[in-house]
């Protein structure tokens, strides 16, 4: 190897070596933006999840779920993305697979959704108030423990909450 | 994603291995007993607890009715004696009629909201079987627990009302069981090691600030950290303690999560309330 070749890889060598010993730092710098911004769910979730609040009252629950159909068609097929309220409480089959939310989705919010959706279409009842209490319950205990003040629940949990009781023509 | 399952999966049979899951530990090496038999365990607690017996007025017949009451609650459900009295004693410096006569949502000895009163009077069986049972002895068959109060000032508060000590605390236990058995099922579908003691300590947290916020502290760390760091958070409460600790760390964990005026507050509410359990309910550095 010629000389000035062995410089430029040596060079090359050395560069690479700087920026890998450096990328925690920048990583740490660039991580500084989380304190600042505002967080949550970005205006474009917002949106989503006013559209489907707002599909739930025009036409129920079956425009709710169509709304959210055409959503999650839209999102592409893997979780990527796609914001945690979105994939619990709207596309829960997007999921992350080591998600730590599946039990909560399976165990407790799926059946009290299930068991509300079931009597939505019956009409205002006693028995869907009741339902629709037990899967609020369920949410805010989910979301803000014993004392939690709801200011504290996600923007997802509003959605949701909000479309199944428009749903419920409330 | 399957790397990071075949990682914990080595990690638990690792870890049953060496009985860090809560297993008994290999014969000769003892256990470490991370509560403390008699809280609260750090001095300043133990100051300010004797200052509101003495000079604020608290009776010293309700402290031992509170400790026999807890003592009671944690037998029944297998929990740590020393938290359940340090969430008490954080929550409400156990004063059962704690915002009783105000409009704020959380009352009671534990804090509880309506929402939490809920849970256990119509779905408490659905985390840990016990908690039923256990509840009607305390509040009766036909009871559902409320927040009420007699009209005449010198009548005894009602049996189902979470205003009572004994109802208080043992609705307060239930709720903390139902967090940790939340919790373990959680960790059990994931395959992710543990221990049983710190699973209490993460309990408490979710107690205080909802289990999907533990839950997102869990995947967001592993995320963010590495594996190594969740399982470390899992093991040891001083490391769990650090990383609550940090309040870079905690924002970049709940970004997606809550918006930062909520979130400036309850990262530091986090850090500040699992300290304040840790050095309440837990032995001392070199303790026993």
């Amino acid at each position: 190897m010629k000389p000035r070749t062995r410089r430029i890889v040596v060079a090359a060598y050395a560069v690479t070596f700087v920026v890998l010993v450096s990328l925690p730092w920048w990583s740490a710098e660039l991580s500084g933006r989380w304190q600042t911004e505002p967080g949550g769910v970005s205006a474009e979730e917002a949106r989503v999840l006013e559209g489907f609040v707002a599909a739930a009252r025009r036409g129920g629950l079956a425009e709710l779920e169509a709304e959210v159909a055409r959503f999650a068609a839209g999102a592409g097929s893997g979780s990527g993305d796609l914001h945690p309220d979105l994939q619990l409480y709207f596309v829960p089959a997007r999921l992350e697979p080591d998600s730590t939310e599946r039990e909560f989705y399976q165990r407790e919010l799926k059946p009290a959704q299930d068991a509300l959706r079931e009597l939505i279409p019956t009409g205002a009842s006693e028995e869907t108030t009741a339902a629709f209490t037990r899967m609020r319950s369920r949410v805010l205990n989910y979301e803000l423990g014993a004392g939690g003040e709801e200011r504290g629940l996600s923007a997802g949990a509003r959605a949701f909450l909000s479309s199944h009781r428009a749903a419920m023509g409330e | 994603m399957d790397t990071r399952r075949r990682i914990f999966g080595s990690l638990l049979i690792v870890c049953l291995g060496a009985g860090c899951a809560g297993e008994p530990a290999p014969s000769g090496v003892p256990h470490r007993a991370l509560f403390t038999s008699d809280p609260p365990a750090d001095p300043a607690y133990r100051e300010e607890l004797t200052y509101l017996q003495r000079v604020a007025g608290f009776p010293e017949a309700d402290a031992r009715r509170i400790r026999d009451r807890v003592a009671l609650a944690a037998t029944a459900l297998s929990m740590p004696q020393a938290l359940l009295w340090c969430v008490l004693f954080q929550e409400s410096r156990l004063d059962r009629l704690k915002n009783a006569r105000n409009a704020r949502n959380a009352k009671g000895i534990g804090q509880f909201t309506a929402v939490a009163l809920d849970e256990l009077n119509r779905d408490t069986a659905l985390y840990d079987a016990r908690t039923p049972a256990f509840l009607r002895e305390q509040v009766g068959d036909e009871s559902t627990i409320q927040f009420i109060l007699p009209t005449e000032p010198r009548a005894p508060v009602p049996r189902a009302s979470y205003y009572r000590l004994e109802t208080g605390v043992a609705s307060t236990a239930a709720y903390l069981n139902n967090r940790y058995h939340h919790l373990a099922r959680t960790l059990g579908r994931r395959d992710l090691a543990h221990d049983p003691q710190v699973l209490w300590l993460l309990a408490a947290m979710a107690y205080n600030k909802g289990p999907r916020s533990v839950n997102v502290f869990l995947h967001r760390l592993g995320r963010l950290k590495g594996d190594d760091r969740v399982r470390a958070v899992l093991h040891d409460p001083s490391e769990l303690v650090a990383v609550l600790s940090d309040a870079k760390l905690m924002h970049r964990i709940y970004f997606y999560f809550w918006e930062k005026p909520i979130r400036d507050p309850y990262v530091e509410e986090m850090g500040a309330n699992m300290r304040a359990i840790a050095r309440c309910a837990l032995e001392p550095e070199g303790g026993p």
